[in-house]
């Protein structure tokens, strides 16, 4: 089954077309999908934060839940 | 010194950030200091002496790339917030950000280097939320806390600077141009032989806020029989319920909601007698301007902390004991917004103006005045009792003792308070102590002591919490046990604990401050 998330880019693909963001990406492996569950779990309490996960964790507050 | 101010909430709060900003300038007159706030409140940041550069933060843009669906969705997002820290330029020797959220932690995280020192939220080694400084976990106190803090958020943030307590004020002053543009607005009611006029600000942000619209068609019907002119005040989605006012009532009442800037609106507001409102970002702007206020205080405003901070003012509150209300989203009844009645507004606007206080029959309204104490902050106190007041002179003479060095104050009124008090005394000192051979069990390397003694600290810390529960005005004093122990979290065990120890050793101090017993600290 596909789904919106499985399209989503990798680090690497995302680094083509953004390589000013290498170094905030740089937490995350070349092969991992930039998805909001992704992003999240990096960003997860319990874990020393680091630029990626203060940014991720902006976002989350402003993004509209859904449910 | 490089300062970063982040507030990325309301114009009132950024209002109530100008006395720390002055406040910095006071304790470090070389200071240089960058706000980041939303770009519509640029000017408050650009007409405040002690600024020297402004970021608009980009929230509404930041919320909209959020919303994005799709493939990559988070992708625009991370590149604008890489732009907005880059426009940061990190360095800070400091950064203050009052807002108590996560992404208020995780901005102060972006701004901050290895060596700032953070002066409110912020993300702690484990990625938590903490409030950094003791007048900040005190201030979170106050955000959790309300109905029994007696200081004012705008005097709590410069206290929290390291600046001595003092009288400050609101910054933001208009221009001679706005001014006059005020000026010639009001030149219409004094054609229409009403010179003295006062402003009405009938919308509120939070809509359980507004006080309901023909409560202020009665409050102008009166304003215009006492020879007043009257000028409603708001932004453009104002206008519509304002327009029908003046419809009603004719030409001793003018629109101005819609029409002005910021500037103009300040420049408006200079030429008026008095402002009636809720607690709003035009409140907050006439107290800068120095207008006198009736602010009507409902739902879950909090009057002692983000009333009109303007000396001569005065607060109305409904006089229910769910006033002032700790949860506005789960009110079923709303009873706050027809307790004040337009009589109480009259009646207190009567006495702003001069007349002495005369209560209409019947009046279900607590009635409090701003005036500045001998060490400058502000006070909110009754015009006659209320059953809190005398707990909140000695929780504010305690909190001043213990966190900026004030004398003494008086001890808690009755002797059940007293002996609890002195209870919690004597608990937060046996905390202070274990806390104090935890760390030097784990600095000496005592594995098994130090577990047993952590255990035991930990007890003392849930008696304590559980005894202040036990009592209303107690209540801070447990709130701020767990604020403050949050806030010093800590990656280093010896560092927690030093940190866990110094919150119970303030706790000591103002519980034996409210006991009456003397200052000394624990043997």
């Amino acid at each position: 089954m596909s789904s919106v998330t499985d399209e989503a880019p990798t680090v690497a693909q995302a680094l083509e077309s953004m390589p000013g963001l290498a170094d905030l990406l740089r937490p995350l492996p070349p092969e991992a999908r930039l998805t909001w569950p992704v992003l999240e779990a990096h960003a997860a309490p319990g874990r020393p934060p680091d630029r990626l996960a203060a940014c991720v964790i902006i976002l989350s507050a402003l993004r509209p839940r859904q449910g | 010194m490089r300062v970063l101010l982040i507030q990325t909430l309301a114009l009132g709060d950024l209002l109530l950030d100008t006395p720390l900003l002055s406040a910095v300038q006071e304790v470090h007159p070389q200071a240089r200091i960058t706000v980041l706030a939303q770009e519509a409140y640029a000017e408050v940041a650009g007409r405040h002496p002690a600024v020297e550069r402004f970021i608009p933060w980009p929230g509404r843009e930041l919320a909209e790339l959020a919303s994005q669906p799709g493939p990559g969705a988070p992708l625009p997002g991370l590149a604008r917030l890489e732009r907005l820290e880059r426009e940061l330029a990190p360095g800070y020797e400091m950064v203050i950000n009052p807002c108590f959220n996560d992404p208020a932690g995780a901005l102060s995280f972006l701004a901050r280097g290895r060596r700032t020192r953070v002066l409110g939220a912020d993300l702690s080694a484990e990625g938590a939320l903490v409030m950094r400084g003791d007048w900040m976990a005190y201030y979170q106190v106050h955000l959790q806390g309300p109905h029994l803090n007696p200081l004012h958020a705008a005097d709590i943030l410069a206290l929290a600077t390291g600046a001595p307590a003092g009288a400050r004020r609101l910054v933001f002053a208009p221009t001679a141009t706005e001014k006059a543009a005020g000026r010639q607005m009001l030149a219409r009611l004094a054609r229409a032989g009403r010179p003295k006029v006062v402003a009405l600000q009938m919308g509120a942000g939070k809509p359980e806020r507004s006080w309901p619209w023909d409560n202020w068609r009665e409050l102008a019907r009166g304003l215009l029989r006492r020879g007043l002119g009257v000028v409603l005040t708001g932004v453009a989605a104002e206008a519509p319920a304002a327009d029908r006012l003046v419809q009603e009532l004719g030409p001793g009442v003018l629109s101005a909601a819609g029409a002005t800037d910021l500037g103009c609106l300040a420049g408006l507001l200079a030429g008026c007698r008095a402002l009636v409102s809720g607690d709003t970002g035009t409140m907050h702007v006439a107290a800068a301007v120095g207008l006198p206020i009736v602010c009507l205080s409902l739902a879950g405003a909090r009057p002692r902390a983000t009333g009109p901070y303007r000396p001569g003012s005065l607060v109305l509150e409904a006089a229910l004991d769910c006033a002032p209300c700790a949860d506005p989203a789960a009110c079923s009844h709303h009873h706050c917004r027809r307790a004040l009645r337009p009589d109480d507004v009259l009646a207190a606007l009567e006495h702003l103006l001069g007349e002495p206080y005369r209560p209409p029959e019947g009046s279900r309204t607590r009635v409090y005045r701003s005036a500045r104490a001998a060490d400058g902050l502000l006070e909110l106190s009754p015009l006659g009792t209320h059953r809190d007041q005398p707990a909140l002179e000695a929780l504010r003479a305690a909190w001043l003792a213990v966190l900026a060095g004030h004398p003494a104050g008086p001890p808690l009124p009755g002797e059940e308070l007293r002996r609890v008090a002195g209870e919690l005394a004597a608990l937060a000192n046996q905390a202070t102590r274990r806390l104090q051979e935890l760390r030097a069990a784990l600095a000496a390397g005592r594995g098994s002591a130090a577990a047993e003694m952590a255990r035991a600290a930990a007890g003392l810390g849930e008696r304590f919490g559980g005894t202040a529960l036990a009592s209303r005005e107690l209540t801070p004093l447990a709130i701020y046990q767990v604020a403050g122990i949050g806030a010093q979290d800590q990656p280093d065990p010896v560092n927690q604990a030093t940190g866990q120890a110094r919150v119970y050793g303030q706790l000591a101090a103002v519980a034996r401050r409210l006991a009456g017993q003397a200052a000394s600290p624990p043997g």
